[in-house]
């Protein structure tokens, strides 16, 4: 009976339906979060919850997309917003970055970093009253310091 | 014990409203001449009233429940306790002298302040819980409006800033502080001197951590202790957090 009740149940909707196989990399968040001390006051940038955690990418060749995806310390409500070369899903209230999706063409021609650095850039251009703490540029650096093996598969 | 009462309360004006609504299809007529004969009045006297008291019962039953979700179930305060213990045991347990002197407290913004501040709705951070059991009472709220210049204490700092705070190297101010000692305890941690020279606090260094629920900024946890240092500990700090950060998240979405 139970069983019946688990499986009638509404599962809510998850932003990994699709959750890649691919490697998850973690996120040094002390490099990233740097302290700045101001007399007996030492502030870091930004709270726990607006570091991801982990990072991971994804190439599908069959669809044609490439796609980012960020882990943070909790879950929350995300938003789909779709521009014309890209789709973004940040979280609603937070705004904060957590999964991109981009054409593979433009992937293989210009590399991950670039595609997700220019993506990052127009949201924050146009979106500019909606942006986290950090104006996405956590989610740059992130890219960036991973580099062109977020997109490798595992072994 | 008011959360259980509570649902005693639901249930029985469950059962009221059951009754009440149960004797109107009663026919009064039928008791006449029957050893059910006394029930004849008092069944005529619900069902006339019943157009007012099943309303104002389940106006009740409304109420009873909006408050039993305010309270939240006891084994969310029992989990929310042991995770604030743990944290003070993580970031503290190495610490010489005894763990009450260091504390770790969860504040929630709330638009009204407490007791006599009840009238001024521009946001306050209000103690939810507190780790330990000597000192785990209390009653320090600190306002946290919108405007950041505005804000009281290390939490309403965090709070205003969205950043994690640290503040160290505070004089110790528990027996007869100078003015100036004082003053800069005041300074440092958004206080006033009044409010200090009636409290005298121990702690000699804070943390504030902004704090969210389903992605919004629903308060801050504030770390006090009786050492001059605690910018060491962020590390502990951050792993707490990455650990049971989720958890905490979740255990709050009751409130």
């Amino acid at each position: 009976m139970t069983k019946w009740f688990r499986q009638i149940r509404r599962v809510p909707a998850t932003l990994y339906p699709d959750m890649p196989r691919n490697i998850w990399y973690k996120i040094d968040s002390g490099s990233l979060n740097q302290p700045t001390r101001k007399g007996e006051h030492v502030s870091f940038e930004f709270s726990p919850y607006d570091v991801p955690e982990a990072v991971a990418g994804e190439l599908d060749e069959q669809r044609g997309t490439a796609r980012v995806f960020f882990k943070y310390i909790n879950d929350e409500p995300i938003s789909r917003i779709d521009m014309n070369d890209f789709v973004a899903y940040v979280g609603k209230r937070s705004h904060r970055l957590h999964k991109m999706e981009m054409q593979a063409d433009r992937v293989h021609q210009k590399g991950i970093v670039s595609v997700v650095s220019q993506a990052i850039d127009r949201l924050t251009k146009d979106r500019p009253s909606q942006a986290p703490p950090d104006r996405y540029r956590i989610a740059k650096e992130i890219v960036s310091g991973v580099g062109e093996k977020l997109l490798e598969k595992v072994a | 014990m008011l959360y259980k009462g509570l649902a005693i309360l639901q249930w029985g004006l469950a059962l009221m409203i059951a009754t009440i609504s149960a004797s109107l299809k009663a026919e009064t007529t039928s008791l006449v001449n029957t050893g059910w004969q006394f029930l004849k009045g008092p069944v005529e006297g619900i069902q006339h009233t019943a157009w007012v008291t099943i309303p104002l019962l389940t106006i009740a039953l409304g109420i009873a429940q909006i408050a039993r979700n305010q309270i939240g179930p006891p084994w969310v305060w029992e989990h929310l306790h042991m995770l604030l213990d743990s944290f003070q045991e993580l970031v503290f347990g190495d610490e010489a002298g005894d763990l009450h002197h260091h504390r770790a407290t969860l504040f929630k913004r709330v638009s009204f302040g407490r007791g006599w501040r009840f009238w001024d709705w521009r946001g306050w951070l209000v103690p939810v819980e507190r780790s330990g059991h000597a000192t785990r009472r209390s009653k320090s709220t600190f306002r946290a409006p919108d405007d950041a210049d505005r804000t009281e204490g290390v939490a309403g700092a965090a709070w205003a800033g969205k950043q994690t705070i640290y503040v160290e190297n505070l004089p110790d101010i528990s027996g007869n502080p100078s003015p100036q000692e004082l003053e800069q305890y005041a300074n440092a941690t958004r206080s006033t001197t009044k409010w200090l020279t009636k409290h005298k606090p121990c702690s000699r260094s804070f943390c504030g951590i902004p704090f969210d629920v389903k992605g919004k900024r629903w308060g801050v946890v504030v770390l006090d202790s009786r050492n001059e240092q605690i910018t060491q500990k962020a590390p502990l700090i951050d792993s707490f957090f990455k650990i049971n950060g989720r958890y905490l998240s979740k255990l709050m979405e009751r409130f």
